[in-house]
């Protein structure tokens, strides 16, 4: 007679250890699919690449578009120069490339009240500097945001005074007090930043939290050097990171151990009953039973994964003034797992008989593309240095686990705040 | 723990006689793994097949913390579920979104038979079960999967896949009882 304590231990019992050779069609099929032919992998990083691709050349184009779009609808370049402008600086002026000299009253302001030396540039025709008269002052126009910034010049040392302005009409800039400047910048640097394209370079920090669908959320953080370019209000920008993120693993143990099961009620000895002869007294203990019984636990470390990350992202400046500007931008974020960290499982019992050690944590890919989506606030310091606080969201678009290898199809996302320092070219 | 470390290692090289070897060690006990999952040997072996392919593909992944056989198994089993939700899943999402909340009586009663079971009519058994049956019974009770992993492998609820096996833990008492005989005892 068999005993079992449930269904379950009949079941496991019997099918432990079962074996069925396969035929040798199975090796075939094998040897021809994973040493004849390429990776299933490598096919699908190929499609994230060529997604990728498609993303940088779009951004492109549409920067391109817009570029253009804007050279189309601006006015056409002037210079408004007051008639009693001097003959030296007329001559510096017109050297300006695609630069139409006007007067005052050839465009009808007339309500300029005590200025002499003083003319309008409309933005995009300043490529060199311009002012050569001290104490020359100027005011540049920007038509498609309706702002407008003035600077006083000095031609001995090259600095000009800047500030800014709300709307105002052309007749209103003319009347206004030209000289107030609330930060210094030389002619060569102005001159340099009115370019429509210029580079720029910045470092970046990024703490942020990995919300997982089903297991424990986990902090990451992410440094990173960036270069970019700024094409009018457009910027595409990429670099390179290091990312670590954190994740509870799983090992699942089993072991064995000597329980106890249950009791029963052991004869020592018996007796008849000397009164009543046809009874037995039994003399009884009560003695436990013991079995060896199998046994699961659970152990869950913390695994760290470090990434390579490389980001491509195309952003617009939707506002922004001498100090202070506010941008959108959206882009793609390639990471390469590098390296894992993984601790060893630990089992430090030595009443129990460990059996086996199963790693249930799931096996991550090693490559993922990330959408991401943030905010830019900068915050210029002086003329080539800012700093900016960027709130972040990305989306992971493949599964960050191995499908293929068991693990769930996992696309977490992360909430972070990045915070980073550039330095304009 | 793991007593092919080398290996595992030629295999992380690419030596194509280590994959060979690691193929012979193993091939038979996972495709007892796999035909436990299938309707018949031709499906097993497809299992078993394309789960080499990936396991020889993704051998590098392999990070030497637990079992070595259970990480292939679970590469095993998950195909098996690939497979099994390709063929049939319209009539599986029906047949596991019944909804069970009647308790089995006698599902942890003991188990008394007069001999042992062979075992591969042990294994005819489990597979007699309905499909749904079949596959939270195999991953819980003979591959350790808890009810979490099933529900995220399966796409169904905890509650549904506790269900789920205690229907097909009554199935199997029933057919045990009624094929050998079994005397039940209830413990509890």
């Amino acid at each position: 007679m068999k005993k079992y304590k449930d269904i379950d231990e009949l079941f496991i019992e019997g099918a432990s250890g079962f074996e069925v050779s396969p035929s040798e069609k199975v090796w075939k099929g094998i040897d021809a699919a994973a040493f004849n032919t390429g990776s299933v992998a490598s096919y699908s990083y190929k499609k994230w690449i060529i997604a990728a691709s498609l993303l940088l050349i779009s951004g492109l184009l549409s920067t391109w578009y817009f570029v253009d779009w804007q050279n189309e609808t601006d006015l056409s370049d002037k210079i408004i120069i007051d008639s009693n402008l001097n003959e030296n600086n007329t001559e510096v002026n017109k050297n300006i490339s695609n630069t139409e000299l006007v007067t005052r009253d050839e465009i009808g302001v007339e309500e300029i009240e005590n200025e002499q030396n003083e003319f309008l540039i409309i933005e995009k025709t300043i490529e060199q500097p311009i002012v050569e008269d001290p104490y020359t002052e100027v005011v540049i126009v920007k038509p498609e945001n309706k702002e407008y910034e003035t600077y006083s010049g000095d031609n001995k040392d090259g600095i000009i005074g800047v500030t800014s302005v709300e709307s105002r009409s052309i007749y209103d800039i003319a009347s206004l007090d030209y000289s107030i400047g609330d930060r210094k910048i030389t002619l060569e640097e102005y001159v340099a930043k009115r370019k429509k394209y210029h580079t720029y370079t910045g470092l970046g920090i990024k703490p942020a939290m990995v919300y997982y669908p089903n297991t424990q959320d986990q902090f990451t953080y992410t440094a990173e050097a960036n270069i970019g370019i700024i094409i009018n209000k457009f910027y595409i920008e990429t670099g390179i990171g290091y990312q670590q993120m954190n994740e509870k693993g799983v090992y699942k143990f089993t072991y064995k151990s000597n329980d106890s099961i249950g009791v029963y009620n052991r004869v020592v000895s018996f007796e008849i009953d000397p009164e009543n002869p046809d009874e037995i007294n039994y003399k009884t203990t009560e003695t436990t039973v013991y079995d060896s019984i199998e046994h699961h636990s659970l152990q869950s470390p913390t695994f760290k994964y470090s990434y390579l990350n490389i980001p491509l992202k195309v952003g617009y400046k939707f506002w922004e003034n001498n100090k202070l500007s506010l941008g959108i931008e959206t882009g793609l974020l390639f990471s390469k797992l590098m390296s894992s960290e993984i601790p060893k499982p630990e089992f430090n019992n030595p009443e129990y008989s460990l059996l086996r050690v199963e790693d249930n944590s799931p096996t991550r890919v090693d490559i993922n593309l990330q959408m991401l989506v943030a905010l830019r606030v900068n915050y210029r310091l002086n003329g080539a240095v800012s700093i900016s606080v960027q709130p972040e969201f990305t989306k992971y678009l493949n599964s960050i686990y191995n499908i293929e290898l068991g693990g769930p199809n996992t696309k977490p996302y992360t909430m972070g705040m990045r915070f980073g320092i550039y330095y304009d070219f | 723990m793991i007593s092919n470390n080398r290996i595992i290692e030629e295999c992380k090289a690419g030596k194509h006689s280590a994959f060979r070897e690691l193929y012979d060690s193993y091939a038979s006990r996972m495709l007892g793994v796999c035909y436990r999952y299938s309707r018949n040997m031709n499906d097993a072996e497809d299992i078993l097949q394309e789960s080499f392919i990936k396991i020889f593909q993704n051998i590098r992944n392999y990070k030497g913390s637990g079992s070595f056989e259970g990480w292939m198994r679970r590469i095993m089993v998950n195909t098996a579920l690939n497979h099994y939700k390709a063929n049939l899943k319209h009539s599986y999402q029906d047949e596991l979104h019944e909804n069970y909340n009647d308790h089995v009586s006698n599902e942890d009663a003991e188990l008394m038979l007069e001999d042992r079971i062979p075992q591969q009519e042990i294994i005819e058994i489990i597979r007699t079960l309905p499909e749904g049956y079949k596959m939270i019974f195999n991953m819980y009770v003979l591959d350790g999967l808890t009810h979490k992993e099933i529900a995220g492998a399966l796409n169904i609820s905890d509650n549904t896949s506790k269900s789920q096996l205690s229907k097909s833990r009554r199935m199997l008492r029933k057919l045990i009882a009624e094929k050998y005989g079994a005397q039940l005892h209830n413990i509890i």
